[in-house]
């Protein structure tokens, strides 16, 4: 019987030809228009980092001063930055899988002849975990030790990018480079990383979508070599002047820390040993305020804090709202087509075929055109997101098809077509036989 | 022509008048929000920079950091640029309008112990020749005197830059400070830094500028009295002569990188390029909407096409009838076309109703403003419009069905 529906959907899409490729044409425009807007949004709220998110978590800590008495102007509290003192215990302590802290500083990098340099490159000052932490895949060479961290060595690891513009090689490890006037050794090399959305420093600097860091280096090293970060936070006893890229920090909040908690059980014994921390500073008068601690997972801090361009999402609800519109098109389409065999189901009808069997025969033809209408999505939807990346905005880059996606489009197409298909073809099928006999 | 009859017949086909009411009142909604958008980025596209942008053309020399990128280089290399025929203004200014690239510090009327607490705003710097070459115009109060001005190196670049004690500010920053009272002889805050405002300039408009066209803080902006150097990546702006610029431009570039022949030029463009560049997102944006929009018309036609026909054909013998008892052409042509429009006027009212629902979701989630009133009238034309256009072809058909279909049985 299924058959038999086939034979007669086919049939039918075969004799109106302009009418079965309209139809068709309508829906693949819809489902592709939907499709390469859901793309688009679905990669702009990807996981920040390939490496998957969901185990890495912000600390905060509110470890800030009173406002003095009489200040009138509100302290903006931003207790997810700690002071380094603070950052290095709970570094220091392990008691995470993983745990870095960094800041970003602003550095001048040449070889050391001065013969190629770059300037103003952006610097990650951080602990050496970060790499594994955050899955920066390392090509060549090694990350720093606690040791040398501890001993202030000047040691850097650097993008290829950067290792072929200093060096005019990709491996650049074992060279020596000038940042800032001061000699580092380059210990490792990274790939040419970058991060999908930004997760750190979030509060304080904002970097456009695909920027890179090309040097990370251990932040007693670079304090040390009077590289600071460009924004030191807030500090105590210095408010006269801001010291923007000073290695004078000590007395400011400028460090983000991440700890990596692979467990439920992990993030609570995490919370409590931050809370002891805490209350342990409190009761010995370093944190003046009450003890306040929290983790942030990476993937909530990143939504509330970098949302997604708006126009994103409002384009998926214009692609939504125009899939509606042909959807409620290939319905008048269907329906009219469907109507204009009302002769035919007649005759079949008063020879025997049930209600039933005419419902599923026209249902059966909607699901066939409508698959054919998926199956046109698919350029079409290379061809929307090939337009989309030609267009220079910020996030084109993001828009590429993939494989849940295509799947997705399918599942989209098949269900499209039975909702359209349903009234037309119970219309269809209610058509009293014996008055559409008579009449024609 | 009487409503009566196609209203009678339209109940009889409920299901396919009310696509085709759904339809119409799915793209009016769809349609006036679309465009609205598009009219939002399109405006931001065309909002005034405020200073003389058509003859101005900018050099950037790449030596950000380096030793020999000082202010008196600076003064060097302007000297020789000015000597360029055409070049009525010469001056090394650290960020522009739409630059991209923004120096900024908080400002407040109250001294603040924290630093970022304050109305966030560009400052623009660069030595006595920036209000004439960017023509910016003193409204109130009196320009710097030259005494005033001191130079900015990188090494005490934030210690003196976050430390300016005069200002000038625009037009809409002082008006967002002292609404009710001229700004000139008062004093703000950067920090617990006392600044006295010493003149209000004209507006000009930020490096980055929010996504709502009319924000007024797009026009907040700060000058200060120092001069820069392209160690400080400073921008050489060159004021030109009308219709001389591309050949300034050209000049310009030719005689920096003979005077700095190991130096590469970070940029040299025209203002306008800048600006082109700095909208392309918008640009881009409000093509995407528009095409989508316009193929959300051709479908809704499409639709429209396919219905009517249908009907016409459904009506073949009907028409006849109606032709052999004495209708005329016309008539059966308008039968056609007033159907559409009480189709499309019920689809108007109806997303009416929803563009305003749409608008009001948005404004609620995406900060999107309020939908202006004359876009409904528009749209509802523009569908009036589409649905006669679509239903001509099917009624011009019908129009022609001859009286002697009425007496054939099928």
């Amino acid at each position: 019987m299924k058959r038999y529906y086939l034979q007669l959907a086919l049939r039918g899409l075969l004799r109106h030809r302009t009418q079965t490729l309209l139809i068709i044409v309508t829906m693949a425009i819809g489902i592709a228009s939907c499709m390469t807007a859901y793309t688009i949004l679905n990669a702009l709220m990807a996981d920040p980092i390939a490496h998957g998110s969901r185990h890495l978590y912000l600390v905060s800590m509110d470890s800030q001063p009173l406002p003095k008495p009489g200040d009138h102007s509100a302290v903006s509290s931003s207790p997810t930055l700690l002071k380094l003192r603070d950052a290095q215990a709970l570094v220091d302590a392990r008691k995470a899988v993983r745990q870095t802290y960094l800041a970003i500083a602003d550095v001048n990098a040449s070889t050391i002849t001065g013969g190629a340099h770059d300037s103003s490159v952006l610097t990650w000052l951080t602990s050496a975990q970060a790499i594994a932490m955050f899955g920066i895949p390392l090509r060549h060479g090694r990350t720093w030790t606690a040791a040398e961290s501890v001993a202030r060595a000047p040691v850097a690891i650097i993008d290829e990018h950067l290792s072929r513009k200093l060096f005019g090689v990709a491996d650049g490890v074992g060279r020596s480079l000038r940042l800032n006037g001061h000699v580092f050794r380059v210990i490792g090399v990274m790939a040419n990383w970058r991060y999908r959305r930004q997760f750190f420093d979030l509060e304080q600097l904002y970097f456009l979508p695909g920027t890179q860091f090309p040097i990370f280096l251990p932040t007693q090293s670079a304090l040390a070599a009077s590289i600071g970060p460009i924004h030191p936070g807030i500090c105590e006893h210095s408010s006269h002047a801001y010291a923007f890229g000073s290695s004078k920090v000590g007395d400011c909040y400028w460090l983000e820390t991440w700890v990596q908690l692979d467990t439920p059980k992990q993030v609570v014994a995490y919370r409590r040993y931050l809370l002891d921390y805490a209350m342990q500073q409190h009761a010995a008068g370093r944190f003046q305020r009450a003890p306040k601690v929290a983790l942030h997972g990476m993937n909530a801090w990143v939504a509330q804090n970098n949302g997604v361009p708006s126009s994103a999402p409002i384009n998926l609800w214009l692609s939504l709202a125009f899939l509606a519109l042909c959807m409620v098109n290939v319905t008048g389409l269907l329906l009219a087509r469907f109507l204009r065999g009302s002769h035919e189901v007649a005759v079949r009808r008063t020879l025997g075929a049930t209600r039933a069997g005419v419902f599923a025969q026209h249902l059966i033809e909607a699901g066939g055109v409508s698959l054919l209408g998926g199956a046109l999505a698919v350029p079409l939807t290379l061809f929307g997101l090939w337009l989309v990346r030609q267009q220079q905005i910020g996030y084109a880059s993001v828009a590429h098809l993939n494989l849940p996606m295509f799947i997705a489009l399918f599942a989209v197409s098949v269900g499209v077509g039975l909702i359209v298909g349903v009234l037309p073809a119970w219309r269809a099928s209610t058509l009293s036989p014996a008055l559409q006999v008579k009449t024609n | 022509m009487s409503v009566r009859p196609i209203l009678a017949a339209l109940r009889r086909h409920k299901i396919a008048a009310f696509l085709i009411v759904l339809e119409i009142a799915l793209a009016f909604a769809i349609v006036s929000n679309a465009v609205y958008l598009v009219i939002g980025r399109l405006q931001r596209v065309d909002l005034p920079s405020g200073i003389d942008e058509r003859n101005l053309v900018l050099l950037q020399l790449a030596t950000a950091g380096k030793q020999n990128g000082s202010v008196a280089s600076a003064q060097t290399d302007l000297a020789a640029l000015r000597a360029i025929p055409g070049v009525e203004s010469a001056s090394a200014i650290n960020t522009l309008p739409l630059s991209s690239s923004q120096w900024a510090l908080d400002y407040s009327l109250r001294p603040m112990r924290v630093f970022s607490d304050g109305v966030q705003v560009p400052v623009f710097f660069g030595g006595p020749e920036l209000l004439q070459t960017l023509g910016i115009r003193v409204i109130q109060g009196s320009a710097f005197q030259p005494s005033d001005y001191s130079d900015l190196s990188p090494k005490d670049v934030f210690k003196a830059f976050v430390n300016a004690r005069q200002a000038l500010i625009t037009q809409a920053f002082a008006q967002r400070l002292w609404p009710h009272a001229s700004a000139v002889g008062k004093v703000m805050y950067m920090g617990e830094t006392p600044v006295l405002v010493v003149g209000v300039v004209s507006n000009i408009i930020r490096p980055y500028i929010s996504a709502d066209a009319h924000d007024p803080a797009n026009c907040y902006g700060v000058i200060s009295p120092f001069r820069a150097g392209p160690d400080l990546n400073a921008w050489y702006a060159l004021r030109c002569r009308p219709a001389e610029c591309a050949r300034v431009l050209k000049a310009g570039a030719a005689k920096l990188q003979a005077m700095h022949p190991t130096e590469t030029l970070n940029a040299q463009e025209s203002f306008t390029h800048m600006r082109q560049r700095y909208f392309r997102d918008d640009r881009s944006m409000a093509w995407l909407l528009l095409s989508t929009v316009i193929a959300l018309l051709g479908v809704t036609a499409i639709g429209i096409v396919g219905l009517a026909s249908f009907w016409v054909q459904q009506r073949t013998r009907q028409i006849g009838v109606r032709r052999a008892l004495g209708a005329r052409r016309v008539d059966i042509l308008r039968y056609f076309q007033t159907e559409n429009f009480l189709l499309a006027t019920a689809g108007i009212v109806l997303g009416c109703a929803a563009a305003i629902g749409i608008n009001v979701w948005l404004m609620a989630h995406y900060a999107v403003p309020r939908l202006p009133v004359i876009y409904l009238p528009l749209g509802a034309l523009l569908l009036w419009g589409l649905g006669q256009l679509a239903v001509l072809g099917p009624a011009l058909r019908a129009a022609r069905v001859a009286p002697t279909v009425a007496m054939r049985t099928a």
